[in-house]
């Protein structure tokens, strides 16, 4: 298990230095971002010392060099804009993502698996129509779409919830179920083909034969049993939402790594957005790890061969 | 069969039961009759009805199956025939259970077996403590090697023999009168085929359990059966003690299911011998005797109608056959 567990990490350890490598790049393909961070009428001068200081003039596989110097101690670099060390950026803000990200997590997990479980276990009525319907709507809206649709509704038209801010836990409901809509859409259709495939087994059978009602049958026997695909989806959603709180948090104006992202893109302050990059592929990655870890809890038989297949 | 056992109750009653798949009959009104002790085949080829029956009884039919209408399920008196599936729940595993053809799959991979077993018990009322003891107990009596250690194993870690024999002692830790098993040795190896039926007989004496033993193979009901239903498409053809049945077989069907086995001598068998085939989908049952299309004597009439289920006792043992070419067949 252990050596698993070293040989993912060094995967996502290289996975990560990729996706950095490539946007350190791309980045500075860009563009030279010293003309956009002096002031109006600056001198050739000015700019040559600015340039310098940001270490702009050396050549490219140097600041590579140095960046990657820099996050082995990690040390992230200063925001060029801000003129703070990003550490500081990021961490002010994470709470407010992390928050976001948790009830959007909790919203679609504890809606969407329910919705799933009582489709599957309702096929062919009209219920599961019904929730069919929540599902297609959840899953074919873009999270903008949503978010906006909900402003106009709740906070224009019937003034029930602010449209931005994030002052009270309130402010946190609408962009909550914008983030989320969408993975609680996928939450429920996992859990419907999971509990539908497992409702068909033989052990199932077995349980009925035994007398067991199927209320406990769904809690004892088939909620492990369909555990696996949903938690392969709960780690991959994570990854979503994180995304999605880019959209949200700059529909919302909520404070989030996400809207520092998106400014810092606007202004090329660059190890912002290499921070927050590197964030999103530690956040992946700890996912992937707490997946496999949870797999060995759930299934003996991945405990004992030593990893999922 | 023990004679006295006749003028008892029986354990279970069957009576015109029906299965409909959609709008097709599967089991076309059979009628059982299982007393206490007693072990009753019911045999025939693949895609018969026979597990469908079992299922029936069970009240576990899947979605697309219906019970037809008119049938009758007594359990000691009780008719179970549209009992609703908390009833149900009260008897199935306690009065009543099954043991299935696949041992592996049978089980909850992900729950260990001793749990498994004393969950019957627990659902059904008895407290945590006592009924992990009677499980272990059970899983001693079924002869399973350290159950103490298998106790917390979980059926990746068995062999099939050893899981069969953990449904066994699922099936019968709750006591139940009735035990149905639907070719329970079927996915086993050829070896230990026999120690499971020796089991599974051995306990079913010592409990006076009934046993429905459902299988396609005429080797394991010379072994277990007291008593034999061959079944058809859906349809009891022939009904004897299995001495009887053994020795004097009346439908061509049964001699054909007969022939099947090395080591049983029947009579010349050079005509059913080339009686060829299999039992073809129940969409395409024929008309009047559903044996007829592979049958050397079938006549007009027999593509007419369905000869009825009668009894034509032999030396006062009761022998129930469908056949209007009884005597033909005798002459073989
Ligand atoms: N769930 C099902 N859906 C559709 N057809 C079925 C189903 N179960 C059984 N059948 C059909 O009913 C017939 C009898 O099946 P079954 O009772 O399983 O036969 P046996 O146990 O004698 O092999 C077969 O033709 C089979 O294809
Ligand atoms: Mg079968």
């Amino acid at each position: 298990m252990s050596r698993f567990i070293l040989k993912r990490l060094w995967q996502a350890f290289l996975a990560a230095l990729g996706a950095l490598t490539i946007l350190f790049f791309v980045q500075r393909l860009t563009g030279d971002p010293t003309l956009l961070l002096v002031p109006e009428g600056a001198t050739a001068e000015d700019i040559a010392t600015l340039r310098a200081s940001l270490g702009f003039d050396q050549p490219l596989y140097i600041q590579y060099l140095q960046y990657i110097k820099g996050l082995g101690t990690f040390d992230l670099g200063m925001s060029y804009v801000q003129g703070v060390p990003v550490w500081d950026i990021l961490m002010s803000r994470l709470p407010y993502t992390l928050w976001l990200t948790a009830g959007a997590m909790l919203l679609s997990i504890g809606a969407g698996l329910p919705i799933g479980v009582l489709m599957a276990l309702k096929r062919g009525t009209i219920l599961e129509r019904l929730l069919q319907g929540v599902v297609f709507t959840g899953q074919s809206m873009p999270t903008f779409f949503s978010g906006i649709l909900m402003i106009l509704l709740f906070a224009v038209h019937l003034q029930w919830l602010p449209s931005s801010g994030s002052d009270s836990v309130t402010s946190m409901l609408m962009p909550s179920v914008a983030l989320g809509l969408l993975t609680l859409a996928t939450f429920a259709r996992v859990a419907r083909t999971a509990v539908l495939d497992e409702l068909g087994k033989d052990y199932v059978r077995t349980a009925r034969a035994k007398g067991v009602p199927m209320k406990r049958i769904i809690w004892r026997h088939l909620a492990r049993n369909s555990a696996i695909p949903v938690i392969t989806v709960a780690a991959l959603e994570i990854s979503h939402l994180l995304a999605g709180a880019v959209i949200v948090e700059t529909l919302f104006a909520w404070p989030g790594l996400g809207q520092v992202a998106v400014q810092a893109i606007e202004a090329r302050d660059f190890p912002i957005v290499q921070a927050v990059v590197l964030f999103g592929a530690v956040a992946s990655v700890a996912c992937n790890l707490i997946a496999d870890l949870l797999y060995g809890l759930v299934d003996p038989r991945i405990r004992h061969t030593g990893g999922a297949q | 069969m023990n004679a006295s056992s006749e003028t008892h109750t029986p354990v279970l009653e069957v009576r015109g039961l029906g299965v409909r798949l959609r709008d097709i009959a599967a089991v076309d009104d059979i009628d059982l009759t299982l007393y206490a002790g007693e072990a009753l085949a019911l045999v025939g080829e693949s895609g018969c009805g026979k597990s469908l029956s079992s299922l029936a009884i069970m009240g576990l039919l899947p979605h697309v199956a219906s019970l037809s209408e008119g049938t009758s399920i007594l359990l000691q008196g009780q008719q179970l025939a549209g009992l609703d599936e908390d009833s149900y729940n009260r008897l199935r595993g306690n009065r009543m259970s099954m043991i299935f053809q696949e041992p592996f799959t049978s089980l909850n991979p992900l729950m260990p077996v001793g749990a498994q077993i004393t969950e019957v018990l627990t659902v059904h009322g008895v407290p945590e403590a006592e009924a992990r003891a009677r499980a272990l107990d059970m899983l001693n009596k079924v002869g399973i090697p350290d159950p103490a250690v298998r106790f917390n194993q979980f059926p990746f870690e068995l062999s099939g023999g050893i899981c069969q024999r953990v449904m066994i002692a699922l099936a019968l830790v709750g006591n139940p009168t009735l035990l149905i098993a639907d070719e329970p040795t079927t996915a086993l190896d050829v070896t230990i085929q026999a120690q499971i039926l020796d089991l599974m007989r051995d306990l079913m004496r010592e409990r006076d359990t009934a046993l429905l033993l459902i299988t396609h193979d005429m080797g394991v009901v010379a072994e277990t059966a007291d008593r034999v239903a061959v079944m058809y498409a859906g349809r009891i053809v022939e009904l004897a003690d299995a001495r009887t049945l053994f020795t004097s077989p009346r439908h061509p069907y049964t001699r054909l299911l007969l022939e099947s086995i090395p080591g049983i001598s029947t009579p010349p068998k050079t005509v059913l011998r080339t009686i060829a085939g299999t039992v073809p989908d129940i969409r395409d049952w024929a008309e009047g005797c559903r044996f007829h299309p592979r049958c050397p004597f079938a006549s007009d009439d027999c593509r007419k109608a369905a000869p009825p289920l009668e009894d034509l006792p032999l030396d006062g043992r009761s022998h129930k056959v469908a056949c209007r070419h009884v005597n033909k067949t005798e002459l073989l």
